[in-house]
């Protein structure tokens, strides 16, 4: 399979500007995924790959194929890129039987008609649904509109496989099945696939790397663990799970001064300095009696609000005027406390740059739809 | 790689190379056919309105004195100002009787309401000349209501040749029209703002009045546009009702003026570049008043949900009211002309029952000549939907779903004819085949007559295919596009076939609307191409009115037939 490249993509609507300066290269075999809110340009750029979105400049090639290129005035028409895409609705064809629907790409290439036969019955046994070649797709659940769209879309061996948030219109139990079984046709079928998402959970559990888009823009491009572990930005901390943003200036190397009562905490030293932002995650402070040793719990602060989550209690911790939230198993009483933060997975970014996160909320949910 | 992939490699590449030719072809095709069918017919009558000699004439030399000796023109300003006034007179009664209608069988629990809103659209499927001459057997001042209204009241407080009586027998066609315009607004707009205002305390008549009447107020002043806009261009009802009294509006003027008087085309020209102007001006109006949303905005599927007021005690005044209005708009005139084709004189004063006879029926199928304008009409009315069907099957995916350079003008030109006077689509075709020297063949078949039918009528298949493609979801082409389907492919195998009932509808709306328009052929017709509505006019002006009578029957039996076998082809439901 060859790898997808795209370069310096961008796309500009007459006085807005859709997606800006968007490379990555999606290596062979490779699961990529590209998450965001929506309005970020993750579908502009999926079907810009596809064919489907006409990019005012960049380049996007495809092995030595180049599909794009607004330099050379190239730009291939969606047929003839071989892309396999499944998209948001499945857009089965209602009019076609499931087997017409998945052997419709092999007509179009002229594949004789026993080989169409025997190629669809394999595509629809990949995805499980050789029982129902025959059925209309308005008598197919969302599950199973879902399978036929993807057995659509690989029947012909594309060269590479484009995924607009299938998993979207499925409710929350068949979604968490479809990702596990998502993630293993793709490995088996070994497609360059590029997925595209909103959900976090989706991202960082099925995905090989994952790229953040924010606002048209690429923020962060890395293995689903280094980008929740090390976000390069407040956006990508906030947006991959809860971060708490505190703000603070750096007093000595390793030590900010958190604003409010000028209580200190300890980070890793090799940040910026002046004012910064502290991001640590609920579940790296841990709750300790008020009467807990300052060296290993240093900072003070008083329990607002408990919330039992289930697996869990979700708390937030007053400190000085700013919120702390924390994730722990242990039930506390609303009063003081002391807070410990885990000193290595905390990370600091430049005041300035907390401008691009929504709101002025020290906790910032994930909660884009 | 981890490749257990048992989609095996050996799929044929697609082409490469030459890429979206055909599409592109086609595409360009289908855009200069439209804009050549819908501007071709225009430009010689503008043209000609600035040139100081007919246009067959070589060495014009362009002039204002056509529009100056217009302006010069006495009969111009009377007709003008009997047009505004035919428009007024239609335009109120019209909106009001129509939007009441509406209201009271959309949101009441007026008793009869399915029934009436099948007698209310009704005759949007009658011939206008047949049911003209149904209004004249009944209304006129010699007419059998008339006669009886003058034995009790002494006289006849109406008199139907008149503008305020041309006015009266447009609202046969306006109120239905005015009817469809605000049912659909009223079914898009939720129940529950009327509910609302019930809870806070407001009775039924408050309710409409306070709350439904204001949120319909651009349904009401659309519908009013549309009656301005019939008024100017209709020709065939002022022709016969103000001919003998000599009251000439806008459309008869011209008419008058280009049959009786040659030397004057150009002033003629100057007079219908100017209708021109004007129904475009209100066009433009009428779609700035829509509003864009409007026009797209598709009846949401929540008719049960629809609560309705209650009427109490004003319900069956009303039922009494609304069916005296059916019957004496919709019924009688009907029943005048059924009668007049089925007997020898109907006329007050003598039993028709004694005077039965089928000689007008066997006139009409023994006579070449009326014979012939009904095979014609046939003719044009099926190779015409056929053509204009694929034509705008084509138009609509170009303007919806290629990337083509231009797509985006080309909804406004297919629903432009809208604005299109019938009588400026039949003088202009008519120069383009005198002045076109291939073309010139044409001037006297059917087919001539078809085109200038068909560009006159391009907005209501148009429309019918429109709503249904913008409801098709892009992303079942896309996929299609995706998975190796060139541009054309895709309309063929997916976008078409899911479109069917529409084709199918846009099919039956063009055949009911080429087999019952004449204003264009009037200028059009000669021996050997004759099609209904023209037969009938001349018929009419000669004194046949049985045959005449006897036409429109058959029209209607036509018309009727094709909008049941319609039914039954939109009930075919697609599998989604």
């Amino acid at each position: 399979m060859p790898d997808i490249t795209v370069s310096a993509l961008g796309l500009d609507y007459a006085d807005k500007t859709a997606i800006d300066d968007v490379s990555f290269t999606a290596r062979d075999g490779e699961f990529l995924t590209l998450l965001g809110p929506s309005g970020c340009g993750k579908t502009t750029t999926l079907m810009s790959i596809a064919g489907l979105t006409n990019p005012s400049r960049g380049s996007i090639t495809c092995g030595a194929d180049v599909l794009f290129d607004s330099a050379r005035s190239v730009n291939r028409p969606p047929e003839k890129r071989n892309c396999g895409v499944v998209f948001q609705s499945y857009a089965i064809w209602p009019h076609m039987s499931v087997a017409e629907n998945v052997g419709y790409p092999l007509r179009l290439r002229k594949v004789r008609k026993p080989e169409i036969g025997s190629r669809v019955r394999e595509a629809l046994a990949m995805v499980g649904l050789d029982a129902l070649a025959d059925r209309y797709p308005h008598q197919l659940s969302g599950g199973q509109q879902q399978r036929v769209a993807l057995a659509r879309a690989v029947t012909y061996s594309p060269g590479v496989l484009l995924l607009d948030e299938p998993l979207s219109n499925l409710d929350a139990k068949l979604r968490e099945q479809a990702r596990g079984w998502l993630k293993e046709f793709q490995a088996s079928v070994g497609l360059t696939t590029v997925f595209v998402t909103h959900d976090q959970d989706e991202a960082l559990a099925m995905s090989d790397r994952v790229i953040v888009m924010n606002d048209g823009r690429i923020e962060q491009e890395g293995a689903p663990e280094d980008i929740y572990r090390r976000p390069a930005t407040p956006f990508v901390a906030s947006f991959l799970g809860s971060a708490n943003l505190l703000d603070g200036t750096v007093d000595a190397p390793g030590r900010v001064r958190l604003d409010g009562g000028g209580q200190t905490v300890a980070v890793p030293e090799d940040g910026p300095l002046g004012g910064v932002q502290v991001m640590v995650r609920p579940e790296d402070v841990e709750l300790m009696a008020p009467g807990a040793d300052p060296d290993v719990a240093p900072l003070r602060g008083a329990v607002t609000s408990r919330m039992f989550v289930g697996s869990s209690y979700r708390y937030v911790v007053d400190c000085d005027g700013q919120s702390v939230t924390v994730s722990a198993r242990e039930r506390w009483e609303p009063g003081p406390v002391r807070l410990r933060v885990d000193r290595e997975h905390c990370r600091l970014f430049p005041r300035d740059t907390a401008a691009g996160v929504a709101g002025s909320d020290r906790l910032e949910e994930s909660s884009y739809a | 790689m981890t490749s257990s992939t048992s989609v095996s490699p050996s799929v044929p590449a697609l082409r490469r190379g030459g890429e979206g030719g055909a599409d592109r072809l086609v595409q360009w095709g289908t855009w200069l056919l439209v804009i050549v069918l819908i501007f071709g017919p225009i430009v010689p009558v503008v043209y000609a309105g600035f040139v100081d000699r007919p246009l067959y004439e070589s060495g014009g030399i362009l002039t204002l004195g056509n529009f100056a000796a217009l302006a010069e023109d006495p009969a111009f300003w009377a007709a003008l100002r009997n047009t505004a006034l035919f428009a007024l007179f239609a335009a109120v009664p019209g909106v009001v009787i129509g939007a009441g209608l509406a209201v009271l069988v959309g949101r009441t629990d007026l008793p009869l309401r399915r029934a009436l809103s099948v007698v209310m659209v009704a005759p949007l499927l009658f011939p206008g000349l047949g049911v003209t001459l149904g209004w004249v057997t009944m209304y006129s001042p010699s007419g059998f209501v008339s006669s009886w209204a003058a034995g009790q009241l002494g006289s006849t407080p109406w008199n139907l040749y008149s503008i305020p009586g041309m006015a009266l027998v447009t609202l046969e066609k306006t109120v239905p029209l005015v009817y469809l315009m605000v049912r659909a607004r009223l079914s898009a707009l939720d129940t529950s703002i009327e509910s609302a205002a019930l809870t806070a305390g407001a009775g039924p008549a408050r309710v409409l009045w306070t709350v439904t009447l204001p949120m319909l107020r651009p349904a009401l002043l659309t519908a009013a546009i549309l009656i301005v806009m019939i008024a100017f261009e209709t020709l065939g009802l002022p022709l016969i009702l103000g001919g003998p009294v000599d009251i000439d509006t806008l459309s008869t003027y011209l008419y008058r003026t280009w049959t009786s008087d040659p030397e004057r085309q150009g002033t003629v020209s100057a007079a219908a570049s100017g209708l021109l102007l004007l129904v475009t001006l209100l066009l433009w109006l009428r779609t700035r008043v829509e509003g864009d949303g409007g026009r797209y905005t598709t009846a949401a599927g929540k008719p049960s949900a629809a609560r309705s007021l209650h009427l109490r005690a004003l319900r069956w005044p009303l039922v009494l009211l609304v069916w005296c209005y059916a019957l004496v708009a919709i019924v009688l005139p009907v029943v005048g002309l059924v009668m007049t084709s089925i007997t020898n004189i109907f006329a007050p004063g003598v039993s028709p029952w004694s005077m039965l006879t089928s000689r007008h029926f066997e006139t009409v199928f023994s006579n070449a000549a009326l014979l012939r304008s009904i095979t014609n009409s046939l003719l044009i009315g099926v190779v015409g939907a056929v053509l204009a069907t694929a034509g705008l099957t084509l138009a609509a995916l170009v303007a919806h779903r290629s990337r083509f350079r231009l797509r985006a003008s080309l909804p406004p030109v297919l629903f432009y004819p809208r604005a299109l006077p019938g009588i400026v689509v039949g003088v202009g075709t008519f120069w383009v085949f005198v002045l076109v020297a291939p073309l010139e063949p044409l001037r006297t078949t059917v087919w001539g007559i078809m085109l200038a039918f068909i560009v006159r009528n391009t907005a209501v298949g148009y429309a019918a295919i429109h709503s249904s493609l913008l409801a098709i979801s892009t992303e079942l082409d896309a996929a299609a596009r995706t998975s190796g389907a060139s541009w054309l492919r895709t309309c063929r195998d997916i976008v078409v076939p899911m479109l069917r009932p529409a084709l199918a509808g846009c099919f039956i709306l063009m055949f009911v609307s080429l087999l019952n328009d004449y204003d264009p052929a009037v200028f059009l017709v000669t021996t050997g191409n004759e099609v209904l509505g023209v037969t009938m006019l001349k018929q009419w002006a000669a004194g046949f009115t049985g045959p005449v009578a006897a036409l429109g029957v058959i029209q209607i039996a036509i018309t009727a037939l094709a909008v049941s076998i319609g039914r039954l082809a939109w009930g075919v439901r697609p599998r989604a």
